[in-house]
């Protein structure tokens, strides 16, 4: 279960005394005053805050964060994005950008997240945003990840959402760009909520459509 | 890859296609040229028309999904933001439409905006670099501006500012602790417009009570200005 706000925090009690979760992901940098590592609950580091795809490079201020809360909880891998957020150095203009899926692209992308990987000192799980647009360069998008992938000896997160949004919204068979993943680098299955679009047409990722504040008792 | 400068030749041509990639999924004065003159737009991005084909076809359906929701994630946090400033904006004839915040390159540098109140840093947000932009194109501290612009844009503002100090915040947000004031006219000393950080709105003529707001420790909102902060270290 992913760790993004403290509002979720009653009910992954809730959900871990019951043994129904075993750890939570928890999404860095986290808020300023919320405290997941205080739940008790085994943590899987990720984030969704450094564009392993940028030209630009990641920010080491937002590395350093997730780095000692990596540290501090002793996080077997950090799950990062391919993804852009911006044309600059650091913020994000929204929810997280597809590259282009092109060689220079990945090139640059097995660049950043090797040094990432060697400033951690820690395994790198990479995954894939919800795709719309077709690859320019690679076959596609699960192409580029799993080369990216075996060029920097990463881990992979298999977000089986995201896959299927891809597959559907490219007019693809389910089954698409599994093959292009090496199965050994695969070390989480993510699921969360997909949704078609008003349109009748495309799907969206629906993380943000599930809300955790009810049910807590 | 070792080799530093093939690197930064590789990272330059690459930082090229993110910029114009980026700028076709979120502006349609872009979208719009590159459909009439795809050479002359990558021209304009530094790159050869042989990296036509690295771009994609922007007439897909699946193009303009992907670019319509990236848009439309910004335009609510703003339209939820600035409701009345819309409305105000759009009565004004000849008034600047939300195409040209999300065309504009206040959009794209973090440093047009506020740091995150999460903590995260500057650039993680779009109401801040709305309402900056908007302050300086439509002139909002001039003394000829549209009044009721400058007063409906400033309200809203001040309200998601001390909505964003409520909650556990970035240092930077204790500045506006107790509230935000600004002269209701540029120019004219009185009445100044007080919204308190219990969202009571109050209107002050009494130029004693005016004169003991930043002695207090309120902020004046026409002195709200994004941090100059130094450039952040990159993992390059």
């Amino acid at each position: 279960m992913r760790w993004d706000d403290p509002i979720q925090n009653c009910r992954i009690q809730d959900a871990h005394k019951q043994g129904l979760i075993d750890y939570i992901k928890v999404n860095y940098p986290i808020p300023f005053g919320s405290n997941p590592h205080g739940l008790g609950i085994p943590v899987l580091a990720h984030t969704s805050s450094n564009p392993t795809c940028s030209a630009e490079g990641v920010n080491l201020n937002i590395a350093r964060r997730i780095k000692e809360a990596a540290e501090e909880m002793d996080s077997p891998w950090i799950g990062e994005h391919l993804s852009w957020l911006g044309t600059a150095s650091t913020g994000s203009l929204g929810y997280q950008i597809n590259p282009l899926f092109t060689d220079e692209i990945a090139a640059v992308t097995a660049m950043n997240v090797a040094r990432l990987k060697e400033y951690y000192d820690r395994p790198i799980a990479l995954e894939l945003g919800p795709i719309y647009i077709r690859s320019t360069g690679f076959e596609s998008e699960m192409h580029f990840l799993g080369s990216v992938a075996d060029d920097v000896d990463a881990k992979v997160i298999l977000d089986i959402t995201h896959w299927q949004i891809g597959n559907r919204n490219l007019g693809r068979l389910t089954d698409y760009g599994l093959a292009a993943i090496d199965p050994v680098r695969i070390v989480e299955l993510h699921i969360a909520g997909m949704r078609l679009g008003s349109d009748q047409r495309f799907w969206h990722d629906a993380h943000d459509c599930y809300r955790m504040t009810k049910s807590c008792r | 890859m070792r080799d530093r400068t093939a690197e930064k030749v590789l990272r330059e041509r690459a930082r090229k296609l993110q910029a114009l990639h980026i700028r076709l999924l979120f502006c349609p004065i872009t979208q719009e040229r590159w459909l009439t003159e795809a050479d002359q737009v990558l021209h304009d991005f530094g790159l050869p028309t042989k990296f036509l084909d690295r771009i994609p076809d922007i007439t897909t359906d699946q193009f303009k999904a992907e670019s319509h929701g990236r848009r439309t994630l910004v335009e609510r946090s703003v339209g939820k933001t600035f409701p009345e400033t819309q409305q105000q904006l759009n009565a004004i004839q000849q008034a600047l439409t939300f195409d040209d915040f999300i065309c504009s390159e206040e959009f794209l540098n973090p440093k047009s905006g506020l740091p995150h109140s999460s903590g995260v840093g500057l650039g993680y947000e779009n109401v801040s670099k709305y309402f900056f932009w908007l302050r300086q194109t439509m002139s909002l501290k001039a003394l000829d501006c549209d009044i009721e612009l400058r007063n409906k844009a400033y309200t809203e503002f001040a309200t998601w500012l001390i909505n964003e100090y409520k909650r556990p915040h970035d240092p930077f947000y204790d500045d506006f602790e107790g509230g935000l004031y600004w002269l209701q006219r540029p120019g004219q000393e009185k009445p100044v417009i007080l919204l308190s950080d219990q969202f009571v709105v109050y209107t002050l003529n009494d130029p004693k009570t005016i004169e003991q707001l930043p002695q207090i420790g309120l902020t004046n909102l026409d002195d709200v200005e994004p941090p100059d902060w130094p450039d952040e270290p990159t993992l390059l």
